[in-house]
């Protein structure tokens, strides 16, 4: 008896040790930063649009008589209809245009240095507050670009995503120092760009299933005619594709299979096997969101978060060859021209 | 938690309120998920497609002849993010909408919940909050149209607006007989009213009006135009 309870208890710590192991390599498995350094520079880039597309009208959006007047947007949050939140902004408070433009500038002059990856550790954290801030004062215009891009600058903010592809980078290398400190990360594998990545990817995988589960509980998800009912709405549409129409066996397998591809993308994006196809779909999904219902900015930014599943092993291996190519190449060229073969 | 459970909270609400335990469940981290924007529901283009909602205006600057805008408008929103934000902007009034109390105007409402006992605080109903946030958010916007359309002496124009169903065209009926996008058959005007009795959906006020092609300069002033008519003009 007393050997079949130690014998039980062995198993059960063999078991909750190889769970702790895998929690473990799961979290904090350092991996090189190579992915969120070129997610950087999309999130960054995109970020900065959506500031410049912003700066063509800005008092409409954040000045004191904006479409949604900053008393109102403050309302909104307060709890003067509701219960109080705590999504807050300081520019509630801002109603001189000037101080307003001042600030829209230096949001755009931050922005802009995170996406050419310039001082990331005070710019990364940076440019997420302040699209925080921006996304609070903007209540009654956001969509779904808001939110993912503003989730993915969130987990770059604490990442060393300016360690490759950078103006950091270059800076360290002319430096000639590998190892730059905190403020210039090196390109060695880090915990923090592990633990980034995996909450990006399961924030996807939340999006994705609530997002599917949403879907299911509608009716045109399960006769097959939600694509045709999105491509025929007029407002979206930025190409016309009512040609659809004659189409019902193509639209409809398009209608369930974007159904089925989201809630299931939570378990089949993490087997090798299955994971090219999640992404490949991913592709074909999103890129069909930018080009067809006319949400570019939102369609490349998920296109764009989804890379967050592309190892950073297999990543660093092909820009690697790409360098090893060019380099192959630079002397080769520089012979022909600078010293003509006899 | 606070990434999960927020989307969980947003598809568990039903007609008797959110769900007890995963309103629990969210308490404490809450707030955390308000600050960081991840109190969302991601329910993109469900659980149906639906129709789109606009916002008609009629602006009428001093002098000038008054015009009529759509928001959102490809002709005057662009790129392309911008006009989504106008389009969001839309759709956003028109989320907030809520009908007037039954048999009582806003100005009644107003003058009741003045309290005459000293101390004694009226707690408006959830629905008068609704309905006053709904009529905030719509002077907002007017009044943002007021203010950059403006009077030749600086002042700020006279703007009425109104919202504005395009429904989707209904498959079967689209195979029939196909139709523009912009058929002015699809355009409703949703009407303001008070709370219909049980059983009568609150946007059945809308009317189907197919005549577009009466030219805005015919008509009255803006706010009658508005009130009296049902048409919907050409948005471009």
């Amino acid at each position: 008896m007393s050997s079949f309870a130690s014998n039980s208890c062995r198993a059960a710590a063999a078991h909750g040790g190889r769970w702790i192991d895998a929690w473990d390599r799961f979290w904090f498995t350092a991996v090189d930063p190579i992915t969120l350094s070129m997610i950087r520079v999309a999130c960054g880039i995109l970020l900065l649009y959506s500031h410049l597309v912003l700066a063509t009208d800005l008092m409409s959006w954040v000045g004191p008589n904006a479409w949604i007047d900053s008393s109102l947007a403050s309302d909104l949050h307060n709890g003067a209809y509701g219960p109080a939140e705590a999504s807050r902004s300081y520019l509630w408070h801002i109603t001189s245009p000037t101080l307003l433009w001042i600030h829209h500038i230096v949001v755009m002059v931050v922005t802009g240095l995170f996406a050419i990856g310039c001082l990331t550790r005070i710019t990364a954290p940076l440019a997420w507050f302040f699209q925080l801030m921006l996304v609070h004062r903007l209540t009654g215009s956001l969509f779904g670009f808001d939110q993912i891009v503003t989730y993915t600058a969130m987990y770059l903010a604490l990442t060393p995503c300016g360690a490759r592809f950078s103006v950091d980078a270059w800076w360290r290398n002319r430096r000639g120092d590998q190892d730059g400190g905190w403020m210039l990360p090196g390109t060695e594998r880090s915990i923090a760009a592990n633990v980034a990545t995996r909450l990006l990817q399961i924030h996807l995988c939340v999006i994705y299933l609530f997002g599917g589960l949403a879907k299911s509980r509608g009716e045109t998800w399960w006769d097959g005619t939600a694509v045709w009912y999105s491509v025929a709405n007029l407002e979206y549409q930025s190409i016309d594709m009512t040609w659809l129409a004659n189409w019902p066996t193509l639209f409809s397998a398009l209608t369930h299979a974007t159904m089925f591809w989201e809630i299931f993308y939570i378990a089949l994006i993490w087997p090798k096997l299955t994971r090219p196809w999640m992404l490949a779909g991913a592709v074909a999904i999103h890129g069909g969101i930018a080009a067809f219902l006319g949400m570019i900015t939102f369609g490349v930014m998920m296109m764009v978060a989804n890379f967050v599943f592309v190892p950073p092993d297999w990543l660093a291996e092909r820009v690697s060859a790409a360098n090893v190519f060019r380099a192959k190449k630079k002397p080769a060229r520089s012979s022909q021209t600078d010293r003509p073969v006899r | 938690m606070a990434i999960a459970l927020p989307p969980l909270a947003f598809q568990s609400r039903g007609s008797d309120g959110s769900s007890p335990s995963v309103t629990t469940a969210l308490a404490p981290v809450r707030h955390y998920a308000e600050f960081i924007y991840a109190d969302r529901g991601y329910a993109f283009f469900a659980p149906d497609p639906g129709p789109s909602h606009l916002i008609q205006a009629v602006i009428e600057p001093g002098s000038d002849q008054e015009q009529t805008i759509f928001l959102p408008s490809h002709s005057l929103h662009w790129p392309r993010l911008l006009y989504h934000r106008h389009f969001m902007l839309a759709e956003f009034l028109n989320a907030n909408y809520r009908p007037a109390p039954p048999q009582q105007s806003d100005e009644q409402q107003s003058d009741d919940l003045q309290s005459d006992v000293p101390g004694v605080e009226i707690v408006p109903s959830p629905l008068d909050s609704e309905r006053q946030r709904f009529l905030r958010v719509w002077q907002s916007i007017d009044r943002h149209l007021a203010d950059v359309y403006r009077n030749q002496d600086g002042s700020p124009a006279t703007v009425a607006s109104r919202r504005v169903e395009h429904a989707l065209p209904i498959y079967a009926a689209y195979m029939d007989e196909p139709i523009e996008l912009d058929d002015p058959r699809l355009y409703r005007v949703l009407l303001d009213g008070p709370v219909p009795p049980p059983g009568i959906d609150s946007d059945s006020g809308g009317t189907i009006l197919p005549d577009q092609t009466q030219p805005a300069n015919d008509r009255g002033p803006a706010m009658d135009r508005l009130e009296g008519n049902h048409s919907v003009p050409s948005r471009n």
